[in-house]
């Protein structure tokens, strides 16, 4: 049971730490636009600076693509198109279990928008370790990254059954490449079989017939790449902002976007050397109400029409659904594991464990957590 | 587009709850009379209920729509939103069938989960429900009321054109010996069913 009486004592000193920082960040976010104004005056010798700074940091920065960093854009008008998403979910190997066992739930949706088509809203699951499966066990570390690489696989093979209907809009929700693709907690056979499949989905939906527009949403996003580069260029003592959606909230107007950035860092390039250089990280950020989400998406769909796409698109899921893409709440509601699913997991794994004659019964802190008694 | 017949979610000997895969505009109306084939045996029961909304309760339905923009409009407009809502009928089962006979009163078993509910055909409300025997379980039940027997008496009467008149005078005089403690009722019946 939460000590509620401590928390209520201890949260005002907290808060009034975090708006004593932000206040003094303000002069820091004015100093900050007036780096995006230099950077925008001269964005070849800024982005060289920026580069040489950075050299041999860990952290992620920003360089701009085609686009003035002090851009502003708002969205074109929304035309027909299938929006596609999906999202996952996944049941953890518990090792108070009969034996290990994990499953991934990866919900999927196509939405057509005046074009051809029905909705679809559904969910595939997928139960592993299994010998006859194509699919890595993961039982040991990676099913994150599994599920991450499914969802991909998802949302590209609906954009792929979609793409004869004209335009699309694919969305993923979290950063596009998977954070684990470089965990030294996965196994390097696992991580090497599923960075082949994130190789594969990009060249698919870089490859598809029909104009589609890929993004991979990250609301409330805390990236700093910008503001760090920004801090290659502007020498103060202020207090810098500590995430760009300090510095964009102060830019942006409600549906606007920013320019497209690149992005950097040692991670990206660990990751991003063992793909495609045109499925370089970009992204850009969106404003609805006080959420500056992050839209990461590959080089390759950076072209004007696709980028336009993808905001318009992004601007009309927001508007249907509070400030965030309602394709991808269907998505995540077709995904979500409930407590209840967890249980009927876990009773699902021992019945059948029990049925192919393996004794098991519960121990410890499983089988206390289950009697609760007093 | 014609939906898909609805199929059954829950079910007991009383009655059972049937659903469409999603938000149908035109289900099964009150009084109808259903019929499920799939079991030992086939029951044959009212529409006593139909009810649509969110497939998901936890997830209310917001009133979307600008003024003006019709109901098939929003939902057209709002792609995805039919396949999240979904109908539920439910139905007061009235009797069975064993062999060739339709019998009034409880089937010996429940119909089957995710068996077919589709609708009576004439002849079969005719061979069913023509001696009245049907109204017994209708009138008591608990799950319908009075405009459930008006309803029904209604679809019954429409089935056995022309010969109609026959059928409404021993359904009144079946009403009247069910009812005879509760004259209110048997009334309000009546008026329904000439009204």
């Amino acid at each position: 049971m939460l000590a509620s009486e401590d928390v209520a004592r201890q949260l005002p000193a907290v808060v009034g730490h975090v708006r004593d920082r932000l206040d003094r960040m303000t002069a820091g976010i004015n100093q900050a636009k007036a780096g995006v104004r230099s950077w925008a005056a001269d964005p070849e010798t800024s982005n060289k600076r920026i580069e040489e700074t950075m050299a041999g940091t860990p952290r992620p920065f920003a360089l701009t693509l085609e686009e003035s960093p002090d851009g502003s854009f708002s969205p074109s008008p929304f035309e027909d198109c299938t929006v596609v998403a999906a999202d996952g979910s996944s049941i953890p190997v518990d090792r108070f279990a009969p034996l290990p066992c994990y499953a991934v739930n990866v919900g999927s949706v196509a939405l057509p928008y005046g074009t051809v088509g029905q909705p679809v809203l559904t969910a595939v699951a997928h139960v592993g370790p299994a010998e006859s499966s194509e699919e890595p066990d993961v039982s040991a570390g990676g099913l994150d990254l599994l599920r991450d690489v499914k969802e991909m696989e998802a949302v590209a093979s609906l954009a792929g059954e979609r793409a004869v209907y004209g335009p699309s809009v694919a969305l993923l929700d979290g950063t596009l490449f998977p954070w684990d693709l470089d965990s030294l907690l996965v196994a390097p056979s696992v991580r090497m079989a599923l960075r082949e499949r994130t190789a594969d989905v990009l060249a698919f939906m870089r490859s598809l017939p029909g104009p589609v527009s890929l993004g991979s949403y990250i609301s409330a996003s805390r990236a700093a790449d910008v503001v760090t580069s920004l801090s290659c260029l502007i020498d103060t003592d202020d207090a810098w902002p500590e995430s760009d959606s300090m510095l964009f909230r102060s830019c942006l107007s409600e549906g606007q976007r920013s320019a497209v950035f690149q992005a950097r860092s040692d991670r990206a390039r660990r990751v991003e050397s063992e793909f495609s250089p045109c499925d370089q990280v970009c992204f850009f950020y969106i404003r609805f109400g006080d959420d500056i989400a992050r839209v990461e998406f590959p080089r390759w769909a950076t072209d004007k029409a696709r980028v336009e796409r993808l905001h318009a698109g992004l601007v009309d899921q927001c508007t249907r659904c509070d400030g965030y893409p309602r394709a991808l709440q269907e998505a995540h509601e077709q995904a979500v594991v409930s407590f209840s699913d967890r249980d009927l997991f876990a009773r699902l794994l021992e019945k059948a464990t029990v049925s192919r004659g393996i004794r098991w019964q519960p121990i410890g802190k499983g089988a206390s957590k289950r009697r609760r008694a007093l | 587009m014609t939906a898909a017949a609805p199929r059954v979610i829950e079910s007991k000997l009383r009655g059972f709850s049937c659903a469409y895969s999603d938000y149908v505009d035109d289900p099964y109306q009150l009084g109808e009379f259903v019929v499920v084939r799939e079991g030992r045996f086939p029951v044959i029961g009212v529409v006593s209920a139909v009810e649509s909304g969110p497939e998901d309760p936890s997830r209310p339905l917001l009133p979307r729509g600008a003024p003006g923009v019709s109901a098939a409009e929003v939902l057209t407009i709002n792609a995805g939103m039919r396949e999240l809502l979904r109908t539920e009928v439910g139905v007061v089962a009235c009797g069975y069938f064993a062999g060739d006979r339709a019998r009034p009163g409880l089937p010996p078993l429940p119909t089957p989960l995710l068996a077919e509910v589709e609708l009576a055909a004439s002849s079969e409300i005719g061979a069913f429900a023509s001696d009245c025997a049907f109204l017994e379980r209708l009138i008591f039940d608990s799950g319908s009321n009075d405009s459930t027997v008006t309803a029904a008496l209604r679809r019954v009467a429409l089935a056995l054109k022309p010969g109609e008149n026959d059928f409404l005078v021993g359904a009144g005089k079946e009403l009247a010996r069910l009812l005879r403690a509760d004259p209110a009722r048997l009334a309000t019946i009546l008026r329904g069913v000439v009204d």
